[in-house]
């Protein structure tokens, strides 16, 4: 298992209807893959069940040589380790720029969640946003502060 | 026609003076709306403006401490233990399957439907010193009275218990339209940012649900406030109690009626607060992206727990008084079912409907201004409307009886004079008043609920449509109502409850021979003929828990999405 993400024989099923049969391939470590397809062919679908939101009717999800899941087995979402960016970036509409962009730090020091802020603030130019709210802010700046969001605390796999 | 003609020109006319002020027929419709219902309050407010120097030197010598601590005891007691019985279910039911789980989601309404003073005589007939249960203790253990400790169920405890287990239901209603109707995708969002379930829920869905909770919180502390029935009974001196005292005891409207004002200030703290965080919080949105609710199945533990957590209030609040009920209606249910009482339940329950609806159609006209006004005087106004809800029945009656009868009585007098015709008490007299009291009473709670679904409906929203044609009218038959359905229809089952509970005013205001299910309630348990009482209490409890059932069900489809 060399591959970030190695998924065997996928399936997935809601409420007795069959959204996913079969699915396998495997994505190296440092890569970029695009998932294409006709609306409604089950992308998102396969997106959840990587991050651990759907529980598989059969198959397995490797993540990182760990396998995460498969029937009878499943590792909860906030242990996978992934990012994700949302399709409308879904930004917490009661937190500021900043309180939206360490959510997902889990190091306790200060300092280390500064470093990273201001890091971050500063890849996606939002030094003139940081004490805003989602609503204040364009379509634009609202994804960028999803990416850095999403990327804050350095997932393994990004979505 | 002429009427029409009539009213066209009046409002021109008014146009044209307030033009410069730049007012709108509707605003104009508004402020004469709110002048309307804000004759009580002026009223009550009007009265601190006459002196009445003994009688208050007098109160604060003897009893105004007891008012105020007593008041402020019940208000941090109720209010937390809503909070605690409210929030935590209305969580639970909403992302989580356990036990019996389907079905507790709308039981844990029950209580809403059991007015408070009913659950008190309930309470202290089944457990005070001579009720079946220490009638047993003592005769199973042989002890004396003095002997034993038993929690006092007719005390400040015993207030803030019993209405606590009446009162939280709003806050559970409320949370729980919050909860399912905010967008599954931040919660999603949150898990892969390494929250916990319960990270989730305090970091993320607790504070976007705060404007609701604090909305179903402001409105059990003006119940609260307004409570006699049950202050009464235990013997609490409170605010309300004390007005009573006054007017009645020492025939003294006008010191009820400025102890009503002091309640007021209580009143007005609690919609400044509410309206600060609402300001401050003014969520939108902020995904259109709504997938179906997957409630996560506990196991084991967990769920037993989850059950219990939700269960308890349930038991408390409803099974065990409305068993107790049970059991003395039992006993006198061949003499009470007659024909006088389906003419009680009738009267009960077109009173409480027709006064929902039109709480409801008036809620939106006051939302929908405020919504599309920026004026200061608009927000104002519906405050001003709002403040109705914390004043106590009996004092809202007397705001509403004493203008009203003057207007019957100079009409008579002006009629006798010139055309020698009596007419006699055309309005006091009749169910106009009666209605106008309860809406005095209870606009707010339709105000509040309807402004907080508005608050979720981003402008741009209302952009989008109007680009693509649509006119105002059916912006709101197309989009608003739609979104809103859940909250609309929670705000026309709030009022409901409340009107086939509520007491005082129906009391003094109700026409001659015209009886409701509550005062008849009250006659017979005041009379200590608790056993006589259940059978309307229980109409009451059963009338209440139909529509209870349905606002669940509709809370449950409306959440955009559903599947």
């Amino acid at each position: 298992m060399n591959n970030a993400i190695e998924i065997k024989e996928l399936s997935l099923s809601i409420e007795g209807r069959s959204i996913l049969e079969n699915i396998s391939f495997g994505l190296g470590e440092i890569g970029i893959a695009c998932l294409l397809g006709p609306s409604g062919c089950g992308k998102t679908s396969l997106l959840r069940c990587i991050a651990g939101f759907e529980e598989l009717n059969n198959g397995e999800v490797w993540i990182k040589g760990v396998i995460a899941s498969k029937p009878n087995h499943h590792l909860p979402v906030e242990q996978r380790n992934i990012g994700m960016v949302f399709q409308d970036y879904v930004l917490f509409p009661h937190m500021s720029v900043t309180e939206n962009i360490i959510f997902g730090l889990k190091d306790q020091r200060v300092a280390r969640t500064k470093e990273r802020l201001d890091e971050l603030i500063e890849l996606f130019a939002l030094e003139k946003h940081t004490k805003k709210y989602p609503h204040q802010l364009s379509g634009g700046q609202q994804q960028r502060v999803a990416l850095a969001r999403a990327m804050a605390p350095r997932p393994g796999v990004f979505c | 026609m002429i009427f029409k003609n009539f009213s066209k020109s009046f409002y021109s006319l008014l146009n044209l003076n307030f033009s410069l002020l730049k007012f709108s027929r509707l605003n104009l419709t508004l402020i004469l709306l709110a002048l309307f219902f804000c004759i009580p309050v002026v009223i009550v407010c009007g009265s601190l403006f006459f002196p009445a120097k003994d009688i208050w030197t007098h109160l604060i010598d003897t009893v105004l401490t007891d008012y105020i601590f007593n008041s402020l005891a019940l208000l941090i007691g109720v209010g937390f233990f809503s909070l605690l019985l409210g929030v935590i279910p209305a969580w639970l039911v909403t992302m989580y399957q356990f036990p019996m789980s389907r079905y507790l989601e709308w039981a844990i309404l029950l209580p809403m439907s059991m007015p408070a003073y009913i659950i008190a005589y309930s309470y202290t007939g089944t457990f005070d010193a001579a009720g079946p249960v220490q009638t047993m203790m003592r005769e199973l253990t042989g002890w004396e009275y003095n002997d034993y400790w038993f929690p006092e169920v007719r005390s400040l405890g015993g207030a803030i218990a019993m209405l606590s287990l009446v009162l939280y239901p709003y806050v559970y209603l409320l949370a729980r339209a919050s909860f399912i109707e905010q967008s599954i995708c931040v919660l999603e969002v949150s898990r892969t940012l390494g929250c916990s379930a319960m990270d989730a829920f305090r970091r993320v869905a607790l504070p976007l649900a705060r404007p609701a909770i604090i909305v179903g919180l402001s409105l059990v502390l003006m119940e609260t406030l307004a409570d006699y029935g049950t202050v009464q009974y235990f013997g609490v001196s409170a605010f309300t109690t004390g007005i009573f005292r006054t007017w009645f005891g020492m025939d003294n409207s006008l010191v009820a009626a400025q102890l009503s004002a002091i309640l007021l200030l209580f009143v007005v703290v609690f919609l400044y607060l509410e309206r600060r965080s609402r300001k401050q919080l003014a969520f939108h949105h902020t995904s259109n992206r709504y997938s179906p609710l997957l409630k996560q199945k506990l196991k084991s533990s967990s769920a037993f727990f989850a059950f219990v957590i939700c269960f308890a209030p349930l038991l408390f609040g409803f099974i065990l008084p409305a068993s107790f009920l049970g059991e003395w209606a039992i006993s006198t249910y061949s003499e009470a079912l007659d024909i006088d009482f389906y003419i009680l339940l009738l009267n009960s329950l077109s009173l409480a409907f027709i006064t929902a609806l039109l709480a409801l159609v008036i809620a939106l006209f006051l939302g929908y201004m405020n919504r599309n006004s920026h004026l200061f005087i608009n927000r104002f106004l519906v405050r001003f409307i709002s403040l109705g809800y914390a004043i106590p029945g009996t004092v809202i009656a007397v705001g509403v009886l004493i203008p009203f009868a003057w207007f019957d009585n100079r009409l008579d007098e002006f009629l006798t004079l010139h055309f020698n015709f009596s007419s006699g008490l055309l309005i006091s007299g009749t169910l106009f008043i009666l209605i106008f009291a309860y809406l005095v009473r209870f606009l707010a709670v339709s105000i509040n609920t309807v402004e907080a679904a508005l608050e979720k409906i981003k402008p741009e929203m209302d952009e989008v449509a109007k680009t693509a044609g649509m006119s105002h009218v059916n912006i709101m038959r197309r989009i608003h109502i739609p979104i809103m359905r859940g909250s609309l229809l929670t705000a026309l089952l709030l009022v409901f409850v409340d009107v086939l509970k509520e007491l005082p005013a129906t009391l003094i205001l109700r026409p001659f021979n015209f009886n409701t299910l509550a005062v008849r309630t009250f006659e017979l348990a005041n009379e200590e003929r608790l056993a006589e009482a259940a059978v309307p209490a229980l109409a009451i409890v059963i009338a209440g828990i139909i529509p209870v059932i349905m606002i669940s069900n509709s809370i449950s489809r409306s959440r955009p999405g559903y599947e």
